[in-house]
């Protein structure tokens, strides 16, 4: 017995002098290249995850039997062209940068469906919409006067509330906690409107130039144009490693951050930019301003899309959506035709477009798949 | 050698090597956690990489591990069946007796191994067994199915010494009790003594060792005044619960023969907790029946097997080397290295393919029960107590070969360190990494490929644990039930939480025993909570 678990011990032990440092190895990206490039190289991978998955992944002129979510492995240092293909979808071609040990993350690749037709709603015209941002409702505009709509129940005509509003408000932000709190800016005043028992409770926030609701947090633009974040009880946060001092200065009209407040978007006439936060080495933080797409006509509306990895703006009468580095990059794609006025609202939940089209009636899109409660997808991966 | 296995009385530079060994094994598990919470929070890409090659150390290990189950349980299962009367007749007759193949291969390669050594077997007439039962608080409920598993042994029990080795301090109650149940088992086994251990003698703890050591005085007093030799003598200490199958005697009378170095010898059952086995939790069922499975394994290597809970010695051995410790709670192995210390490295642990059988611990609820459990593995990790009084003998000696001494010393240590740290390696610092990554790690080429080859391991460790599955069904008794097949079902089931209760039953115990001894806060013994023959 002895001699049988020594015979053993020496031979598990010689696998794993052989295996540890092989797995240890294949971890960090060395891989043994074939060919002209024969020898150890430092490999890298690309992680692909597309909205809707399932979708088929070229890698050049090889086509991968398996489909997104995705790894493509021990690929060497370089550039490669990935073609998404998923059928009722129109393909998508990114091309990812792969460096050494590095994994270059392609996990918010947005498949825009090859029939995207926006559908009326509602029969009556409308000047403008507001969207409230758990996705129900939408305070519908038609001059002075104010309409209800839920979205739920279609069926039903919008409300009138107009009563509530006691002149032509500025600006509209739309509590995303509760949807019977809307804020109101008239001139510098912020009050808050209570949409369930007609209460209003004026001046909730200091004199402001611009309201707007991101990510179930109402931002000011104060007096003197500094972005503020306000707090439920009415105080205030100043510019600092959170809000850029000099947003408003880069022509920015609302406040849009991300939701992680690293990256500021801005819509300036024909350019959309972005201020980010970069960290420094001695812990200290500097904003740094990004052009994202300078070739816009006019832009009049812009909006984070698919978790802060693409941009939702309207320029002109298209609605276009802009790819950023998880999204895969690329150029704007046309997302389909909007009334001048480019008035609209993605609901992240329900994937829908909200739009007023050229004759100003309400419509919508269904965009990307509605948002699952449980990330179910997990990645997979094969070989090329 | 001469050298005081005890930590207590020594001199300045002993005292100094015996407080630094004691703080090594808590020292280097702390540091280990420490390390890797460490590594895993700011140097993701490292501890990625330690934990890759825990791992493939980690299922090398199992498959080695399941390997030698196997073999094991083959042997136990072989050896379950043997005529043992017939095999004690065989070594006067020299004639095989008719067994099955296995049992018949195994018997020839001893009597082989005999012969090359020119050894002739002892008379297995002449031998005696002394059977030590501590009793700190136990009634008769506990003891009583113990005492009568002894008195079904086929094994002449007209050569049973059987001590009661009974507590002063236990409750007046559980003294009557334990005095009727003795005048009640006379008839059936007639050298029956009840022994009271005096509380508080000096130099000694209260411990489990003292009471023993107290009764085995007695019965060694008693084996001289009959004139009987103690090298013919076993010694066995049993836990009150203990069930020992009616051959038990009969197998340790052929091991103690057949065993060329007999009194340089402990022999080592399997213990299995098949007593209540069926009435307690599963996640305490599924702890013992692996406690039963690792002494298994460690049957299949004797060149480094320790004593462990209820087992038997050569009686001149135990005589020689001073009896039981008696400030230490782990007696079951002290005994052990204390004689292997005692005899310079001539003293090894025989294993034998029978099995005796415990209780599991079980309280009145769910909670109690975790909680006695958990004192329990701790009380067994507290065996760490033995790792300073060893390395301070290895310095001592010169006569055990360094490279046994290292053998010895690596196993410990590695041992030590597995019990704190696996459970943790296994069900947080694996997932660490990944969790706790920042941007940086996230864009690694490490962060997608490490949680890959984690799942490859796991997937292969999967094979393990069906193995070990079947192996249990196989080995537990039939569940006292009129639908068997789903309560093993849900016995099956109950092993997919083997990480979470290695985590909380053994890894963590052992880490609170190890900082205990570490910090000089040394452990009261405690007795587990029996619960008697429950069906």
């Amino acid at each position: 017995m002895s001699a049988l678990r020594r015979f053993f011990f020496y031979l598990f032990l010689l696998v794993y002098l052989v295996a540890a440092p092989v797995a240890i190895l294949y971890a960090f990206g060395y891989m043994w290249a074939p060919g002209s490039e024969r020898g150890l190289v430092r490999s890298g991978l690309v992680a692909l995850n597309t909205t809707p998955d399932d979708a088929q992944v070229f890698l050049g002129a090889s086509r991968y039997t398996r489909r997104t979510p995705t790894l493509l492995r021990d690929l060497l240092p370089g550039e490669y062209s990935i073609r998404l293909a998923r059928p009722g979808f129109e393909d998508l071609t990114v091309t990812a940068r792969i460096e050494p040990d590095r994994a270059t993350v392609l996990d918010r690749l947005l498949l825009l469906p090859t029939a995207r037709s926006p559908r009326p709603i509602l029969d009556e015209t409308w000047t403008g919409f507001f969207a409230h941002a758990g996705g129900r409702y939408l305070l519908l505009q038609r001059g002075a006067a104010h309409f209800l709509y839920d979205t739920r129940k279609p069926d039903e005509p919008p409300r009138d509330i107009s009563r509530l509003f006691t002149g032509i408000p500025d600006e509209l932000a739309w509590s995303a906690r509760d949807p019977d709190e809307l804020f109101v800016r008239i001139g510098t005043r912020v009050h808050r409107l209570d949409l369930e028992d007609g209460a209003i409770y004026p001046d909730v926030t200091p004199p402001a130039r611009r309201i707007a609701m991101a990510h179930k947090r109402l931002y000011i633009a104060d007096e003197e144009g500094r972005p503020m974040r306000v707090a439920r009880d009415g105080t205030t946060e100043p510019p600092g490693a959170r809000i850029p001092p000099d947003f408003f200065a880069y022509g920015a009209r609302a406040p849009i951050p991300n939701d992680a407040e690293t990256r500021w978007l801005y819509a300036d006439g024909n350019r959309l930019g972005a201020l980010d936060r970069e960290e420094m080495e001695n812990g200290d933080w500097t904003w740094t301003n990004r052009v994202l797409y300078a070739h816009a006509e006019k832009i009049s509306g812009a909006q984070w899309a698919h978790d802060d990895s693409h941009i939702l703006f309207s320029d002109g009468s298209t609605l276009w959506l802009l790819a950023l580095e998880r999204g895969g990059g690329g150029p704007p794609r046309a997302v389909c035709r909007i009334g001048s006025r480019g008035v609209f609202h993605l609901d992240e939940r329900s994937g829908r477009v909200w739009l007023l089209d050229s004759e100003g009636r309400l419509n919508y899109l269904a965009l990307v798949p509605p948002r699952a409660l449980l990330p179910l997808a997990r990645a997979r991966e094969e070989a090329p | 050698m001469s050298f005081a296995y005890t930590r207590n009385g020594l001199e300045q530079r002993d005292a100094r090597l015996q407080r630094l060994f004691e703080i090594m094994p808590g020292a280097c598990s702390w540091s280990i956690l420490a390390g890797m919470a460490a590594l895993g929070l700011f140097a993701p890409q490292a501890a990625a990489a330690v934990v890759i090659a825990f791992n493939l150390y980690w299922l090398l290990r199992l498959a080695h591990s399941t390997l030698f189950l196997l073999l094991s349980y083959a042997i136990l299962r072989a050896e379950h069946r043997a005529d043992w009367p017939a095999r004690l007749a065989s070594l006067k007759t020299g004639i095989a007796p008719r067994e099955n193949a296995w049992s018949r291969w195994l018997f020839r390669g001893r009597r082989r191994a005999a012969a090359r050594g020119a050894f002739q077997p002892l008379d297995p007439d002449t031998v005696r067994h002394v059977v030590i039962i501590p009793i700190a608080n136990e009634g008769s409920d506990v003891v009583e199915p113990s005492l009568r598993s002894l008195s079904a042994q086929t094994f002449d029990r007209a050569r049973m010494i059987v001590v009661l080795a009974l507590e002063a301090r236990a409750p007046e109650s559980v003294r009557a009790e334990i005095e009727a149940l003795a005048e009640r088992m006379r008839a059936d086994l007639p050298d029956l003594h009840v022994v009271l251990h005096p509380d508080g003698l000096p130099g000694e703890a209260r411990v489990k060792g003292a009471n023993a050591s107290f009764a085995a005085r007695h019965a060694a007093a008693l084996l001289r005044a009959r004139g009987i030799p103690l090298d013919r003598v076993t010694a066995s200490c049993f836990d009150a619960d203990t069930k020992a199958p009616p051959t038990y005697f009969d197998s340790l009378t052929y091991y103690f023969c057949i065993e060329p170095r007999r009194t340089r010898a402990s022999f080592q059952p399997i213990p299995v907790y098949h007593n209540n086995i069926w009435a307690v939790p599963g996640f305490a069922r599924v702890l013992e029946v692996g406690s039963s499975f690792f002494q298994l394994i460690e049957a299949t290597n004797p060149d480094t097997l320790v004593t462990f809970s209820s087992h038997s010695m050569s009686f001149q051995a135990l005589d020689e080397v001073g009896y039981w410790p008696m400030d230490m709670i782990s007696d079951d192995s002290a005994i052990f290295w204390k004689s292997y210390l005692h005899y310079e490295g001539d003293y090894r642990v025989v294993p034998m393919y029978t099995t005796v059988s415990m209780d599991v611990v079980a309280e009145r609820d769910w909670a109690r029960t975790m909680r006695g459990l958990y004192k329990q593995k701790r009380r067994w990790a507290w065996g760490v107590e033995n790792f300073p009084l060893i390395m301070r003998g290895f310095l001592r000696t010169r006569r055990i070969p360094l490279r046994e001494r290292a053998a010895h010393t690596i196993k410990l240590i590695e041992a030590l360190l597995a019990w704190t740290t696996w459970g943790f390696m296994l069900t947080i610092f694996n997932w660490l990494p990944v969790l706790a990554a920042g941007r940086e790690f996230s864009q690694t080429v490490m962060y997608y490929t490490a949680p890959r080859i984690s799942a490859l391991v796991f997937n292969l460790a999967g094979i393990a644990l069906i193995t070990t599955i079947v192996l249990s069904q196989l080995l537990l008794p039939p569940p006292p039930t009129r639908r068997p097949f789903l309560r093993r079902a849900r016995h099956a089931f109950e092993w997919l939480f083997v990480p979470v209760i290695t985590l909380l039953f053994s890894s963590i115990p052992a880490l609170d025993a190890q900082t205990r001894l570490m910090l000089g806060k040394h452990l009261e013994f405690w007795v587990a909570g029996k619960s008697g023959e429950k069906k």
